[in-house]
């Protein structure tokens, strides 16, 4: 199982470790998920305290679950139309006096907001301003109307759209609606009819008598002020409001419309009759983010204040577009976006309008048990926590406050810190990575480095080569050190490569002294003695002093070649001219062999030191002639590969041993037959070497492939190309 | 009145077979086997040649630092190296210090003692400038036989006994090969190998060069030997 891992590369080994930083981001995103759960958690505790502290605060106010009150306490609605408590009875009679207490409360309504007009209307021709109050059994209201020309109405006309007029339009509960219209002749009582849907024709012949109006002239217009009695306004029913202007007394053509409402086409609003108390205890409850609702115990909506806003805290944006950097994370924030679920901007719930919540969990509120749970919006795009708290008179349970809260604010935190956490991770990572890939390309770079200086100071013969050891590894890491151990191998495998080849020199130093003294004691005895000289163990002693001689000189041979060459400078020498005078010279001091010279490129120039190329030739000719049948001849062949010159000695004999073949030109190589009369140091091929790379030249050895033997080659650079 | 010859050697049989065999010739022969026994004895008295090693019982380069003494107290004594040492730095370095000869062992007995009576040949004919004038002129060279010196158009060749005695084998025949084998004779050193040979010739066209950058007049006939250009 492990195998394939083996076969790894570092490289790909720190990818498969870098690749284990993805749990990161796993890690991250189960964390913000229990965040979540925590703050959802939080939210529902929070919620519930909440309702519970509203539900204290409106225990034992049984009035306002009373239904003998006739109108709701609904506040929350834009559309509303709230009625304020008066100080003192209103007089119909064109004076403002007894309003002062409810001045502040205006409303003002102009053509910039709603209105229905021509397009040659001046909004400056038409405004109105409204304010309704409650006192005791009355709703009264007040409408101050500017209008540069007041059209009364013409009672000789049967159609009653004809002048300026306000309209009333009631929604009873059960949606059925009423047509009021509030026209006048002239200043002082206005009449007032139960008219058709297009506001047209009286639907019964005499005024309306419940509702009383009262219009006054004033320098910019008229006011007109009304008196509803409460009961006609009852529970949810709904009242609008609509100024009439009449410009022109001739064609008595309507030109605009105010209506108290904002879209002038919609339902008409509720009145709310403003408990002070209560309002200020509800009003300071409003709040965008959360809704509550105070049902009564037959689930019916008594009160909903705030709302449920599913708008997000804006959120910081990054500056500089044209920063690379900044367009790289906001490329990378897009992809994230993409895989990430934005939570909605907008979701629909349950409208504050509806009367009844008949939910299940009301049902157990309303029981005596508080709770909380989540529900799906509406359209079921958000998440919505909903607590509630029973209402309790004593024992009794009048109803409950239900605390409601959308978690998309949750949700869109929770959605923040996952995009700013991949974010963050998606760097981290990619820089991490970028560091560990940079760090692996460094440190596989290093140890290649390594690798290569070792193989290069090494020969396919296992010889070390001085000048490509590395003098100085510098990092103080366990790499370095490993480095510095493999110099230090190296170094010391050169040096008893050094010694080896040395130890010849070294010998034959050692063995010149002694030597010395043996041949110079058999020349003395040679003289000293008479006829000693004719003595055969004489002779045989001589022999032996000067097979030694020999032995000595070619010992040293190398050591002195090395030396002598240093100082020697090279010259241009045409190659196969040079050889034919070598093969000449061995063709008079080898009579007994056959040389055949062939010389298959010329001219070859090369640069060399003739000298020594004649000595690397007698060692070639000296080896082919030592493992030659004698009647074979000997080849000697210049060829040209490339850029380099090559000589071939070719013999006919025993073919190489395989054992030695990677060492055969290390000293003290030697291979075929044994003479005890020759010497066989395996020096000949060595001192061949040291030439051939003393003219940065190879040479090899290999067994014929015609027939049985041996060629020995060297390859030369050749100093310019041939012409 | 015999010659005084003074050997430094630190093998005891070498040094005695050395003496043994000059003193067979007729030599006084005084033996030393250190520098500071040496030095001691050529304080007392100098001898008319000195046979140095150059290794002397641990010293590297003893026998050149006794080269350098004698040389002091007699420029023109012939001093011989006779030593193992075979590199051509060491050759170098020996005749650098006026050395008259540089032998490496193992060495024949009997070459030693004609190189001893050559230089001792030399020696006189230095010391008495009246002697007959014995010089072979070939061209641009010119052989004086007694003072065994060497001249190139008028320039006194510094030359080796070994150096000198190929120059005059090789310009005696001009245009005839002296092959290895001959030139090895003539070295009259016990074994001689090929590559001596070729090192002697390179160091004697090294010092003709040194006053004629155009000389040429010794040919190799690769495989075989040497010659001298005929004229």
């Amino acid at each position: 199982m492990l195998k394939p891992l083996r076969t790894l590369s570092i490289r790909s080994k720190l990818l498969w470790i870098v690749s284990s930083l993805l749990i990161i981001p796993w890690m991250g995103y189960y964390y913000v998920l229990e965040t979540q759960r925590f703050l959802v958690q939080g939210q529902k505790d929070a919620l519930l305290l909440t309702a519970n502290g509203i539900a204290t605060i409106l225990n034992d106010r049984s009035e306002l679950f009373n239904p003998e009150t006739g109108v709701p306490e609904v506040l929350g609605n834009e559309n509303d139309l709230y009625a304020h408590e008066l100080d003192n009875l209103i007089q119909l009679d064109g004076q403002l006096e007894d309003w002062e207490s409810v001045q502040q409360f205006a409303n003002y309504y102009t053509g910039d907001e709603s209105f229905i007009c021509k397009s040659d209307y001046d909004p400056d021709s038409f405004s109105l301003k409204s304010i309704i109050g409650y006192y005791e059994q009355y709703l009264y209201a007040l409408f101050e109307i500017d209008d540069d020309q007041l059209v009364y109405r013409d009672l000789e006309r049967i159609s009653l759209n004809t002048s300026d007029q306000i309209r009333m339009l009631i929604q009873l509960p059960d949606g059925t609606l009423q047509h009021y219209l509030l026209v006048a002749s002239k200043p002082g009582r206005m009449s007032i009819f139960l008219v058709d849907e297009q506001w047209k024709l009286p639907l019964q012949g005499d005024d309306v008598t419940i509702f009383t109006a009262e219009l006054a002239e004033t320098e910019r217009g008229y006011q007109i002020e009304l008196r509803i009695p409460r009961n006609v306004i009852g529970f949810r029913t709904r009242i609008g409001f609509f100024a009439v202007d009449v410009d022109n007394s001739h064609s008595r053509e309507i030109i605009a419309t105010l209506s108290t409402s904002p879209q002038i086409s919609g339902e008409p609003a509720q009145i709310l009759i403003t408990s002070p108390e209560l309002t200020k205890i509800l009003k300071g409850l409003d709040r965008p983010q959360s809704r509550i609702w105070i049902l009564d115990k037959l689930q019916r909506v008594r009160a909903v204040v705030g709302g449920l806003s599913a708008a997000l805290p804006p959120e910081p944006a990054l500056e500089e577009e044209g920063n690379p950097l900044i367009r790289f994370i906001q490329n990378i924030q897009g992809h994230i976006d993409a895989l990430l679920k934005r939570p909605p901007e907008q979701f629909t719930d349950i409208s504050p309008q509806v009367t009844h919540r008949p939910d299940k969990i009301f049902t157990a509120i309303l029981k005596g048990t508080p709770r909380v749970e989540e529900r799906l919006s509406v359209d079921g795009k958000a998440q919505i926590v909903v607590a509630g708290y029973p209402i309790k008179s004593g024992d009794e349970i009048l109803g409950a406050v239900i605390v409601e809260q959308s978690s998309h604010a949750i949700l869109a935190l929770q959605y923040r810190l996952l995009r700013s956490m991949t974010l963050v991770t998606v760097l981290v990572f990619f820089f991490i990575l970028l560091a560990l890939l940079l760090f692996a390309w460094r440190l596989t770079a290093r140890i290649r480095r390594l690798y290569n200086t070792t193989e290069q100071a090494i020969t396919t013969e296992g010889r070390v080569i001085e000048d490509r050891i590395p003098q100085r590894i510098y990092p103080k890491d366990e790499l370095g050190d490993l480095g510095r151990s493999i110099v230090n191998m190296l170094n010391r495998l050169s040096g008893y490569t050094r010694y080896l080849e040395s130890m010849p020199d070294a010998l034959a130093h050692e063995l010149n002294n002694p030597l010395n003294v043996v041949s110079s004691s058999l020349e003395i005895l040679g003289t000293d003695v008479p006829d000693i000289d004719q003595n055969k163990h004489m002779q045989r002693a001589r022999n032996g002093v000067n097979r030694l001689r020999i032995i000595l000189t070619n010992l040293t041979e190398a050591a002195n070649l090395e030396e002598a060459m240093r100082g020697e400078t090279k010259k241009p020498v045409n190659l196969p001219g040079l050889i034919t005078e070598f093969v000449d010279g061995y063709r008079t001091s080898h009579p007994e062999y056959e040389f055949l010279l062939q010389i298959r490129a010329a001219p070859l120039i090369v640069n060399c030191s003739p000298d020594h190329l004649a000595q690397m030739l007698d060692k070639l000719v000296d080896n082919a002639v030592q493992f030659s049948r004698s009647s074979a001849p000997i080849i000697v062949r210049i060829t040209q590969n490339s850029d380099n010159a090559e000589i071939t000695v070719l013999n006919q004999g025993p073919d190489l041993p395989e054992k030695i073949s990677g060492r055969l030109f290390d000293p003290m190589v030697s291979y075929g037959k044994t003479d005890a009369q020759y010497s066989h140091l395996g020096l000949g091929l060595f001192v061949v070497r040291l030439i051939a790379e003393y003219h940065q030249g190879t040479c090899w050895a290999e067994n014929r492939s015609d027939q049985p033997g041996v060629a020995v080659t060297v390859s030369i650079p050749l100093s310019t190309a041939p012409k | 009145m015999s010659r005084n010859i003074a050997i430094v050697e630190d093998d005891a049989d070498q040094r005695e077979n050395y003496c043994d065999a000059l003193s067979s010739q007729g030599y006084t022969v005084q033996t030393y086997a250190n520098k500071i026994e040496a030095l001691d004895g050529f304080t007392k008295s100098l001898p008319d040649l000195a046979i140095l090693d150059i290794m002397l019982e641990g010293e590297m380069d003893g026998g050149f630092d006794l080269c350098r003494e004698l040389r002091q107290k007699s420029p023109k004594m012939p001093i011989i190296f006779l030593t193992a040492r075979d590199s051509d730095i060491d050759r170098v370095s020996g005749l650098r210090l006026d050395a008259w000869d540089y032998i490496t062992k193992p060495v024949n007995l009997q070459f030693l003692a004609v190189r001893v009576s050559s230089l001792f040949r030399i020696a006189t004919s230095m010391h008495s400038d009246s002697n007959r004038p014995s010089t072979l002129i070939l061209g641009d060279l010119e052989i004086n036989q007694n003072s065994m010196s060497i001249s190139w158009r008028g320039h006194l060749l510094s030359l080796t006994l070994t150096e000198f005695w190929l120059i005059e084998a090789l310009a005696r025949n001009p245009g005839h090969v002296k092959t290895y084998a001959a030139l090895m004779q003539t070295t009259r050193q016990s074994y001689v190998e090929k590559n001596t040979i070729n090192g002697y010739v390179r160091r004697i066209r090294k010092k003709f060069k040194e006053v004629d950058d155009d000389f040429s007049m010794i040919q190799t006939v690769f495989g075989v030997g040497y010659r001298w250009q005929p004229a």
